[in-house]
């Protein structure tokens, strides 16, 4: 680990009167995974979609390689190298698999008119199409409607996208909900896997085994504040993280 | 039977045309999910524009390319001006704002050509053809030869470049469309320019065809696309396509060859409330 690959300072996100996101605060390093947790309503979600360029903070700044991120749109945090997968698996439904990682491959021709024409149908690009899907394993599944695949194929589906975008971070959003066991255990290999490339990834997760057991270090959010952060063992812990998921112990007292 | 086919070919060019101007509702449609009225108003500035340049030069390329150029500033300025800042709002919202802008089209005509009609007597470079006793005018040429390097153009867009991949992408879901890297505002103006421009093609085939441009040239266009992509199905450019030459091809041979006593224009709306009752994701629809 050596400087922050992405620095968060100070990010705020109001709704109106709410307070989705105030003022947290905290670095992702280099090749690390680092884990952003916390109950439902936290702000997690926001803040990937603050960092991916979906809102404008309110307030607040984003340093990605030393560089200011904030406010910048979607596209172009993408084409920084930043890829993100969704909450709600959203594959593009009606093209193939395969189809739907050369959309992400695109990202080397989108910003260059000369290169928009070309085409996509060529074996090159098709081939290393095929190696990113053998590499999350759906190779088999390649010309398959995107739209017709399980939850666990999706999720990996759209890891493979968001690979392809995001040589330098990747932002899971609970890749790992809904999923059975085994598919659990094959994709924490397949992120640990991913890390060990060199690509540093954060990710949002709820299965509080799976982020203890995967991350080098948890950010834990309630209510749009950093309440905690530290190493997993550190987290379990921490008396406001227990506090946050199971509740007060007055207002459990008095119920 | 010499007229039946005579009326038939007819009724391909009528297609052919009537598929030019549903092409960019189709495209827009698919992209946005707003009704683009307007576009009708694009086609009808289309053959004014077209037909200012015929006159001033002489030349239907210049015409038909500088045609095409201004409708697709027009498609653009209609995108970034009028739908881009109604998105927010519910789907109605852009229609109406659409209306307005066609009728605005109208009366802009009007006010700077004057309600008559204009005559557009060009003559189209194309061949006229000899096929056993019929002649294929070099009108009707033109109508399926340009309709055929349009649609061919678009396919090859679509199927096959990174611009028909992100445009695709992009019609699918705008949100991961930018998380994948795309610009996807810029692909939603490169939308706006194919259809407009293609449009503007439309109006200057229809003003040869007739020899005529006037004021509300669109207005039947207008609601007849809309027809078009409902029963196409919403979104399908192939489905909006298909349902533009069945409709030209059915319009001529059932009321101009088989007399059927119905105004020729109810038929489009006849065949659309048909769609709606049975078959509602309309011919080549998903959904």
């Amino acid at each position: 680990m050596s400087q922050a690959l992405l620095d968060i300072q100070e990010l705020s996100k109001y709704f109106g009167g709410l307070k989705a996101l105030d003022q947290v605060g905290f670095n992702v390093m280099g090749g690390e995974i680092l884990g952003l947790i916390g109950p439902n309503g936290a702000g997690k979600t926001v803040c990937f979609n603050l960092i991916s360029g979906v809102y404008r903070p309110t307030a607040g700044k984003i340093y990605f390689n030393g560089q200011r991120m904030d406010g910048t749109s979607p596209h172009q945090v993408a084409h920084k190298g930043v890829g993100r997968t969704f909450q709600i698996v959203k594959p593009f439904g009606t093209l193939s698999v395969v189809e739907n990682v050369l959309v992400a491959k695109g990202i080397t021709k989108y910003n260059r008119f000369s290169r928009i024409w070309s085409t996509w149908k060529s074996k090159a690009e098709i081939n290393e199409a095929l190696e990113m899907l053998e590499r999350v394993g759906l190779k088999d599944l390649a010309d398959r409607q995107a739209g017709l695949l399980p939850l666990g194929n999706l999720r990996r589906l759209e890891i493979a996208r968001a690979l392809l975008v995001g040589h330098k971070l990747l932002l899971l959003d609970e890749s790992f909900s809904g999923l059975r066991h085994e598919e659990i255990v094959q994709l924490e290999e397949l992120i640990r896997s991913i890390r060990e490339t060199g690509i540093t990834v954060l990710l949002i997760e709820h299965n509080m085994r799976v982020a203890m057991g995967l991350c080098d270090r948890l950010v834990v959010l309630d209510h749009g504040s950093k309440i905690a952060e530290g190493r997993p063992q550190e987290i379990q812990q921490n008396e406001k993280v227990i506090e946050a998921y199971l509740g007060r112990k007055e207002a459990s007292d008095a119920a | 039977m010499q007229l039946f086919f005579e009326q038939l070919l007819n009724g391909i060019a009528m297609g052919s045309i009537y598929a030019l101007v549903t092409l960019g509702l189709a495209l827009v449609y698919g992209i946005l999910r707003i009704l683009h009225v307007a576009h009708a108003g694009v086609y009808t500035v289309g053959a004014y524009i077209g037909l200012f340049f015929f006159q001033l030069t002489g030349s239907l390329i210049i015409a038909a390319l500088g045609s095409m150029v201004f409708c697709a500033m027009l498609g653009v300025a209609i995108e970034r001006f009028v739908y881009y800042p109604l998105l927010k709002y519910p789907p109605y919202v852009p229609l109406i704002g659409s209306i307005a802008v066609m009728l605005a089209i109208e009366e802009l005509c009007r006010l700077i050509a004057g309600p008559h009609i204009l005559t557009f007597a060009a003559k189209l470079p194309f061949p006229e053809i000899q096929l056993g006793g019929i002649t294929i005018s070099s009108t009707l040429m033109a109508v399926y030869c340009i309709t055929a390097g349009v649609l061919a153009f678009l396919w090859y867009i679509t199927s096959f470049t990174e611009l028909g991949l992100a445009m695709r992408a992009t019609s699918q879901d705008i949100p991961i469309a930018d998380a994948m890297g795309i610009n996807s505002h810029l692909i939603v103006s490169i939308t706006f320019v194919l259809g407009s421009a293609i449009a503007a093609i439309a109006g200057i085939l229809v003003g040869i065809y007739y020899n005529q441009v006037y004021p509300t040239m669109g207005a039947v266009p207008a609601y007849k696309t809309l027809a078009l992509i409902v029963v196409g199905g919403l979104g399908s450019v192939p489905g909006a396509v298909i349902a533009a030459m069945l409709l030209g091809v059915a319009e001529t041979l059932l009321i101009g060859y088989a007399n059927i006593p119905l105004p020729r224009d109810a038929l489009a709306f006849i065949a659309m409330i048909g769609v709606l009752m049975w078959r509602s994701e309309g011919l080549l629809g998903s959904r």
